[in-house]
């Protein structure tokens, strides 16, 4: 009776996580990321973006380091698959300060020699301007039309 | 009888074990049903809430079904600029190019670009840009229709279900009076969705008949079609029946006929229907050879418009002594010029397009401008002779 009990819970399971593509996620193909339908029009416009033939989702979402890139794997990966069970987060989905700083430093792993005396402050003040701020099209493809939003001149000259 | 105490404690745990297990296969599969729901979402994007047909031009309505379409639509009002061009960031008109450089209120001197020539705005406000310009303060076409708002409903109304019949026909017409029957028949929207996608299937198709046409007429010429080989596919074929891009022509092909209904060249004055000039090939050379011949139901030469400038100097010239026939080889030259220079300020006003293309018709203007120059000025009066 117990045999035949667990021998269920191990094959429901064991086809749960072949269905769901379990061991796709100890991979970094970018197509692991729309497992989940939700992250269609994200994976779609990085496609689009400047950046696509240079860096993949984990090489900007992700750190780098081993521990900590398994450590915020691993919180991503419970918290999209908790949301994405539940259905309980609000659309459209937007990245977390968490995250964000993440992302910041992935700038900068590449870009900072030139960016360095510009963003040093960054990491550490939470109202800091980050890279995407302005750049926001360069991993997510350009939602605008050509050149970019225009943000009038009268309003550029008074930002200076 | 009695159980031993100890035979309650295995019959305990026996029991836990049991609801244990059954609850986390219960879970697994309850998991198991979620995960597969999330996957069949991601096999229907999107859900026909309402039905659109061919005669729905309100994007709103197909904005209801796929509003993430929509959204990206309505992005086509924000400003967006390069540095050479676009839109300066409010919701006033934009800049006047005619101001900003002045020397193409000259050149254009004669036509109504003279009169106003702004900056362009994005699809959304391409209707309303049309029916604010001064141009219109001249007689114009109901040709312009043709690429300003959501048509195709008032061309099969005026072709009795027959669209490309109904747009030959709407030459005839005035702008004004075009315009009164569409806003009338309730299309008075921008370019739309159902421009070009497919109400039942959201298939990329074309519908304007200037491009229907004037593709097809360029499938039966021989001029060389190396990026269209849906094209030169059909030209192989039996050729029973005409081209048909929405049935001839690969996905590829259609994402750039789509934008080519209505970002090409065109002619669309009051003289002869709307014209795709592409029965001698796609490039400027080929398209001033289909013009160059033509005439209009006149019988006079086919121009753009007549330059008012060299106009007088043609009259003072000839109060110089020089005749009509020495100065045709100048004008003939400016016309050559002119028509380069502004296939590339028509289709490039943001700076972008085709860079080596356009250098090189820049230098053919360039070019044939200085010859005109030199001709003009080799047409005046030899100096008196001396005694």
């Amino acid at each position: 009776m117990l045999a035949v009990l667990l021998g269920a819970l191990l094959g429901v399971g064991g086809f749960t996580f072949q269905y769901a593509e379990g061991l796709s996620y100890l991979g970094a193909a970018p197509g692991v990321c729309i497992n989940c339908h939700i992250m269609q029009p994200q994976y779609d416009s990085w496609q689009r973006s400047s950046h696509h033939g240079v860096a993949t989702c984990a090489e900007c979402h992700l750190p780098h380091e081993l521990v900590p890139k398994y450590l915020v794997k691993g919180l991503n990966d419970y918290h999209h698959s908790k949301a994405f069970t539940l259905q309980d987060f609000a659309e459209p989905i937007r990245i977390k300060p968490g995250n964000s700083r993440v992302l910041q430093e992935n700038c900068r792993r590449c870009h900072g020699d030139l960016v360095e005396a510009m963003v040093a402050g960054a990491a550490t003040d939470p109202d800091a301007v980050r890279c995407v701020h302005c750049h926001a099209a360069v991993g997510h493809g350009e939602t605008l039309g050509l050149g970019g939003r225009d943000r009038g001149e009268a309003a550029e000259r008074s930002r200076r | 009888m009695r159980i031993p105490p100890t035979k309650y404690g295995a019959v305990a745990a026996f029991v836990v074990i049991v609801v244990g297990v059954a609850i986390a296969v219960g879970l697994v599969t309850a998991l198991l049903i979620n995960i597969s729901a999330r996957k069949a979402e991601a096999q229907t994007p999107y859900t026909r809430l309402v039905a659109v047909t061919e005669d729905d031009t309100d994007p709103t309505a197909w904005g209801t079904n796929w509003p993430r379409e929509y959204d990206s639509y309505r992005r086509t009002a924000t400003p967006t600029r390069t540095r050479f061009g676009g839109h300066g960031g409010s919701e006033a008109m934009p800049t006047e190019k005619i101001e900003r450089d002045p020397w193409l209120k000259r050149m254009f001197l004669g036509y109504a670009f003279a009169i106003d020539y702004r900056d362009r705005r994005g699809h959304a406000y391409m209707l309303a840009d049309q029916e604010a310009t001064k141009r219109l303060s001249k007689p114009q076409s109901g040709s312009c229709l043709h690429c300003h708002a959501s048509v195709m409903p008032l061309y099969r109304k005026l072709g009795d279900g027959d669209a490309v019949k109904g747009c030959e026909q709407s030459y005839r017409l005035s702008y004004q009076e075009l315009n009164a029957m569409l806003r009338e028949m309730g299309h008075a929207h921008p370019v739309s969705c159902v421009d070009c996608h497919d109400p039942k299937t959201m298939q990329v198709r074309v519908a304007r008949p200037g491009f229907i046409v004037g593709i097809r007429r360029l499938a039966e010429s021989a001029a060389a079609v190396p990026a269209l080989p849906s094209v030169q596919a059909w030209r192989e074929g039996p050729r029973q029946r005409p081209y048909d891009p929405n049935m001839d022509a690969s996905r590829t092909e259609m994402r750039s006929f789509v934008c080519g209904q209505c970002h090409v060249e065109y002619y669309c004055g009051p003289k002869t229907p709307l014209t795709f000039p592409w029965g001698k090939g796609l490039k400027a050379e080929d398209i001033e050879a289909t013009w160059n011949p033509t005439a209009f139901p006149d019988g006079t030469r086919f121009l753009g418009y007549k330059h008012a400038e060299t106009g007088a100097e043609v009259l003072k010239a000839r109060e110089g002594g020089a005749t009509e026939d020495q100065l045709r080889t100048a004008l003939e030259l400016q016309r050559q010029a002119q028509w380069r220079l502004d296939v590339v300020a028509a289709e490039n006003s943001m700076g972008f397009h085709a860079p080596q293309e356009a250098a090189r018709l820049l230098g053919e203007a360039a070019d044939l401008a200085r010859q005109g120059q030199v001709a003009a000025l080799t047409c005046q009066p030899p100096p008196p002779a001396k005694p």
